[in-house]
């Protein structure tokens, strides 16, 4: 630029080449607070906001460039009022809408190829978070469909279809219907009665495999029979209750599921004979995804508790209760 | 003929295996354990050529049953419901293990293999016959588990074996494994012809020694396999001395 002020208009050459120095230096002071201000908006930021904040930083440096411009010219016209022969230099405003587009396109560029990273950046954070979640869903599904039980439930079914066939065909029957509740997508609400009749299925099954070492009691006031609760979530329960309970005992127990209402909010309890040091063995997976479900679907006046006392574990889901007044 | 014992907490479990087992004339059930402290006395008592063991019961895993056994192994094949981890991470492919509901060509093979392992130990024993002791001959295996690493060790194998207060660090072939008894019972338990008493805190497998140096004052500087330094004390290095001259 330089070389091309020098050549169009005869300017003696250290005059242009501080004029030039000023320039850029204004340039890589501009760039700078560009970069200064883009960080501030955070690695994290999208490439919009990028945009944005190169916006923002551009409105103050605008109007410095505009006073510099305007420093310049009062000073130019007091030297004029003093001396009549001063006149501005040829092409004084082209040369400065010169180098505010100079300026303008260096700094467009810039805060473009950072936006462009940022763009990708974000791309991959995004599609990072998606898989998660398509993993975390295939793990509930793992989880809901425990592969420990299905395969030994139809080991159970092989020896029965020579002892005793009728009781075959009737398991066979529990495991379908479960294994289709198993499917249903998983961020349904469901009414009580029909969880219920999944987790009885279950158990059905259950007892087929431990015989006499498992006993169930259910027992759930009639005005709780139409509570909405998340799918397959009194069942995941129950298959702990067997998992870390009746099946860590030699002799078994009796495994409960009693209901209570009390005022407006109401409790399903799931009872069974173990400890809770038993129950931590396992990943604890299952009981995280069930509370994540649960305080989604019904809300966070919800919970989910453990607790052990005299040899007995209980877990409690507490939620809201709405009498149903027709 | 093999005598089997069948280890599973589900009556139903057991019923299917004994119906599929009925296919091999040379297998004949000796008995059945539905949990852990029943397999440990119903091994004491009917000393089983081979062991159907189911990995997860009550009072214990299956694990659990090998590490508590005291005396020789029998040949172990698991039996699960689901492919665990901890089967997998079983070293040198010792152990083989079934998924329920089972096949019955995966079994042929399981008992094939058994049955091998059966013979072999078998002849072993026929060749160098065990004096008529309690004592754990070379043939003979262990249960070690590191973490989720487990071995089904036969004692020749083993390098030496470190006393760490009630518990002894089994070395054997670059591993290490620690074992939840003491060294002086262990010891009681091996055959002295292949392993000796080095000194207060070490049992090394004669077989396994690589070079003895001359030590200070008539003690024995041994190095076994793996690089591992041994001292003996003058008394036991002349015992050992002995030992090796015949």
């Amino acid at each position: 630029m330089m070389v091309l002020n020098v050549m169009l208009h005869d300017r003696p050459m250290d005059e242009e080449l501080k004029s030039d120095m000023r320039f850029f230096f204004c340039c890589m002071l501009g760039t700078h607070l560009l970069r200064m201000f883009i960080q501030s908006a955070g690695e994290t930021a999208s490439w919009r906001s990028v945009y944005v904040h190169a916006f923002l930083v551009g409105i103050p440096v605008c109007s410095l460039l505009m006073t510099v411009l305007s420093l310049e010219l009062f000073a130019f016209f007091q030297l004029k009022s003093v001396d009549q022969r001063f006149e501005l230099p040829r092409a004084f405003f082209g040369l400065w809408f010169f180098k505010a587009v100079l300026f303008g396109g260096w700094a467009g560029v810039y805060v473009s190829s950072l936006a462009v990273k940022r763009s990708n950046k974000a791309e991959v954070s995004r599609l990072e978070a998606e898989k998660a979640l398509r993993e975390a869903e295939l793990r509930v599904l793992k989880a809901q469909i425990n592969p420990h039980f299905l395969f030994n439930s139809l080991n159970t079914i092989r020896a029965l279809v020579n002892e005793h066939p009728d009781r075959a065909q009737e398991a066979v029957l529990h495991l379908s219907l479960l294994l289709r509740a198993a499917l249903q997508s998983e961020s349904m609400l469901r009414p009580l009665r029909e969880e219920l009749g999944t987790v009885r299925h279950y158990l059905e099954l259950e007892k087929l495999r431990f015989e006499e070492r498992l006993s169930v009691h259910i027992n759930i006031p009639a005005g709780m029979m139409d509570v909405p609760v998340p799918t397959m979530l009194v069942q995941i329960l129950a298959e702990n209750a067997v998992k870390h309970g009746i099946a860590t005992m030699v002799n078994g127990g009796l495994l409960s599921i009693t209901g209570f209402i009390d005022g407006d909010t109401c409790s399903i309890v799931v009872a069974n004979p173990g400890t809770l040091k038993g129950a931590a063995g396992g990943n604890g997976l299952g009981l995280l995804n069930a509370r994540t479900r649960l305080d989604r679907l019904v809300g966070p006046s919800s919970s989910i508790e453990l607790a052990e006392k005299d040899g007995i574990v209980t877990a409690t889901i507490q939620m809201p209760y709405r009498r149903i007044t027709v | 003929m093999i005598r089997t014992l069948i280890v599973d907490d589900e009556r139903l479990a057991r019923v299917e295996l004994r119906r599929l087992l009925d296919a091999f004339p040379e297998i004949q059930v000796v008995g059945e354990a539905a949990h852990v402290t029943e397999a440990a006395e119903a091994i004491r008592a009917l000393n089983p050529d081979l062991v159907f063991l189911d990995v997860q019961m009550p009072g214990g895993t299956g694990f659990d049953l090998l590490e508590k056994m005291e005396g020789a192994l029998p040949e172990v094949v698991f039996v699960t419901a689901f492919d665990e981890h901890a089967l997998r991470a079983f070293e040198f492919n010792a152990l083989d293990y079934l998924l329920k509901p089972i096949d019955p060509a995966r079994l042929a093979e399981a008992v094939q293999r058994a049955k091998d392992g059966i013979v072999s130990r078998r002849d072993e024993e026929e060749k160098n016959p065990a004096p008529p002791t309690s004592k754990l001959s070379a043939e003979d295996r262990v249960f070690l588990r590191d973490g989720d690493r487990c071995w089904l060790l036969p004692l020749r194998e083993i390098v030496l074996v470190e006393s760490d207060g009630n518990y002894s660090i089994v070395r054997f072939a670059g591993n290490s494994a620690m074992l939840p008894r003491s060294l002086s019972s262990l010891e009681e338990r091996m055959d002295p012809t292949i392993f000796f008493r080095a000194n207060r805190s070490q049992l090394i497998n004669i077989h396994k020694v690589k070079k003895v140096d001359l030590w200070f004052s008539g003690s024995l500087k041994v190095t076994m396999e793996g690089d591992l330094a041994v001292e003996l004390s003058r008394r036991q290095a002349a015992t050992f001395r002995d030992r090796l001259s015949l």
